[in-house]
């Protein structure tokens, strides 16, 4: 039987993509949500995924939590390539990967008590007998700062945080070594976030988990990512480490949305010239822009943006940009 | 709070907007419940002023009370003067035809505010026709020119589109166009950036100031984003648990806040801190509006509480045209956005 909530010997796993492809077939035509995305998340760090509504961010995360099969490209945990394995192996790797959701109340049966809800993992898995699984259950409460009274409680009952708690606990009790964290704090109000943040960097600390932080927030993606992909239309425009991404972005896009950001300073500690104003909106991934998918919104944007997909290229170490005006000492 | 009402004042003093210890609960079968308790605040003409606060802090239904939205099981006491007149007095007809002419709201969610069934002319037009006497023609002209205000490509065509036809930003754009069409001396702006990315919400921030600007419309711009009222408004007026707790300049309030929840609500940015850092957060939750303290209603969340804040807490003059609902504030300094 499993000791409660002790990290698992083989714990710390990464994650890879391969050229990774997610289509949907429509009416309209065919909608590329994801277009040929390759990374690399490395054991125990936190890659942090930036991206508007419409670049598909959602849709990596779930390909990338296993809920959806991709068109095309591979995703590989570790050495294992879920693909490769029978489905009694896949079901067992299955624990490794969790998600957690932006909405935290919608992810709670409003019926099943909080214990209920945490246990359900443990369930389904069948992980020791009723007792042990309620321990771990309690263990787990107890871990990401909540009153073990809580456990009698129901969904409705509790603030956003504290659901967003019992969230993550549920996720806990199976010891994932990888979750895909999809908008996590942008339901809660910005005066808990940083509690719930603390946590997710504790957590990883302790049980050395692998976290693909998923967010629209460059604020937020910032702060918590030791490295940061950016994501738009479907496809990567810039990847890097989180300081040199959100310091020295290479791209424009990433420039853009930087300077978007608002910024709680004094009339006088604003730099008026800071704002780079992007024209319109993110396109329909519908039919996206030849060439580049963003030069229609592109200060920067010349002939041969239409023509031509810009190369992926590693501009500083370790920092790549798919842009052809994009320099190292910017 | 009210004492500004004791004498009278020259005319370019008299604010737009005067609100007087407004106090909203809910009637439910069990009794009631109090909601916001004494919000008093006054607008000036042309001025833009935030409000923030969490979520359940009485935010929403203070600018819904303003223009008498709220439902009919709201008990609504206090006064809102605006032009010299009370809102909360005034028969609903008369109400009516100040609402969308004089005072207009902007809502978070712009495809829940729009009709879908009918075109972005006809609701344009719609709100036109109803306070304004303006022929079709002259509405349609009118209709056009709002439409191009806000930064709408060929609005002569866009005018026959449907809501769903419009992308989220563009929709939040109409929504402007239709709050501004009667050029309403205020606008009360409800989250209007909430729903929208940051790239569009950069737009339509910039597109509100603009036009506050150019037509001298004040702005009431309820958000919970910290960030967004250092880029629009001038004053800044914090809420906790149905209380103003802190009015101030909003420049004098980020480099250093009189009350410990705006402080905390600053700190909480996590913009701010040092990437690997932990961040800072405010412990524990807006207390139910049936379990309201005595004394100061965020005590228990407060870092600085001490004995002395059980006691009933008065929003305090401070110097500087600024007011704190804490009595520590004079003795206490607390962090703000930047240091000074």
């Amino acid at each position: 039987m499993n000791a409660p909530l002790t990290p698992r010997p083989d714990s710390a796993a990464g994650v890879s993509a391969h050229d990774l492809r997610i289509h949907f077939a429509t009416k309209a035509g065919t909608v590329k949500a994801v277009d040929g995305v390759s990374f690399e998340i490395r054991p125990g760090e936190t890659f942090g995924i930036i991206g508007e509504s419409g670049s598909g961010k959602t849709t990596l995360g779930r390909a990338l939590a296993g809920l959806l099969k991709p068109s095309a490209g591979d995703i590989h945990y570790g050495e294992h390539d879920p693909r490769a394995l029978s489905r009694s192996q896949r079901k067992r790797l299955r624990r490794d990967h969790q998600i957690i959701f932006q909405d935290p109340h919608a992810a709670l049966n409003p019926r099943m008590t909080i214990l209920q809800s945490v246990i359900e993992p443990l369930d389904i898995i069948g992980e020791g007998d009723r007792q042990s699984r309620r321990r771990t259950a309690a263990d787990a409460l107890e871990r990401v700062g909540l009153p073990a009274t809580i456990g009698k409680r129901y969904p409705h009952e509790l603030s956003g945080g504290q659901k967003q708690r019992v969230n993550i606990a549920r996720t806990l009790t199976l010891r994932p070594k990888f979750i895909v964290c999809d908008e996590v704090v942008a339901a809660l109000d910005v005066s808990i976030r940083g509690a719930i943040l603390n946590l997710f960097a504790d957590l990883q600390k302790e049980f050395g988990i692998t976290y693909a932080f998923i967010t629209h927030d460059i604020s937020v993606v910032s702060h918590v990512s030791d490295r940061i992909g950016v994501l738009y239309l479907g496809r990567l425009m810039e990847q890097g480490p989180a300081d040199a991404v959100s310091d020295r972005p290479l791209h424009p896009y990433t420039q853009a949305l930087l300077s978007a950001e608002p910024l709680p300073l004094p009339s006088d500690r604003r730099d008026s010239r800071r704002r780079i104003r992007l024209e319109g909106e993110i396109p329909s991934p519908l039919n996206p822009p030849s060439g580049c998918p963003f030069r229609t919104r592109c200060p920067k944007a010349a002939t041969r943006c239409a023509e031509q997909v810009p190369q992926w290229r590693e501009l500083r170490p370790s920092h790549w940009v798919a842009c052809h005006f994009a320099e190292p000492d910017l | 709070m009210a004492q500004h009402t004791e004498r009278p004042r020259p005319a370019q003093d008299t604010p737009l907007l005067s609100v007087e210890n407004l106090s909203i609960s809910f009637a439910h079968p069990g009794g009631e419940t109090a909601i916001t308790r004494d919000v008093s605040f006054t607008v000036a003409a042309g001025e833009r002023l935030g409000v923030v606060g969490e979520s359940g802090c009485g935010k929403s239904v203070t600018g819904l009370a303003l223009l008498g939205l709220l439902p009919a099981t709201a008990r609504v006491r206090g006064a809102i003067h605006f032009q010299g007149e009370d809102l909360s007095r005034l028969p609903a007809s008369r109400l009516r035809r100040l609402r969308g002419s004089e005072i207009s709201m902007i809502f978070q969610e712009p495809m829940s505010a729009l009709d879908p069934v009918f075109t972005i002319g006809e609701q344009l037009t719609e709100t036109l026709r109803s306070h304004r006497k303006v022929s079709r023609k002259e509405a349609r002209e009118r209709a056009i020119e709002a439409l191009a205000e806000v930064g709408i490509p060929s609005p002569a065509q866009r005018l026959n589109d449907y809501p769903y036809q419009f992308s989220g930003g563009m929709r939040q754009r109409v929504m402007i166009a239709m709050a501004l069409i009667c050029r309403p001396k205020l606008v009360i702006a409800d989250e209007p950036t909430t729903a929208l990315d940051v790239t569009v919400q950069a737009q339509i921030i910039d597109l509100l100031r603009e036009i506050s600007d150019s037509t001298g419309t004040a702005l009431l711009f309820i958000t919970h984003d910290l960030g967004v009222v250092a880029e629009t408004c001038s004053r800044l007026l914090t809420m906790y648990a149905g209380e103003v707790v802190e009015s101030a300049p909003v420049d004098s309030v980020l480099y250093r806040p009189r009350h410990p929840y705006s402080s905390g609500l600053l700190c909480s940015l996590p913009g701010l801190s040092e990437r690997g850092q932990r961040l800072p957060s405010i412990a524990g939750r807006v207390p139910a509006p049936d379990r309201m303290p005595r004394g100061c209603r965020f005590q228990a969340r407060c870092p600085h509480a001490t004995e002395g804040c059980e006691q009933p807490q008065p929003l305090q003059p401070l110097t500087d045209h600024r007011l704190a609902r804490c009595w520590r504030s004079a003795e206490l300094t607390l962090p703000g956005a930047v240091t000074p």
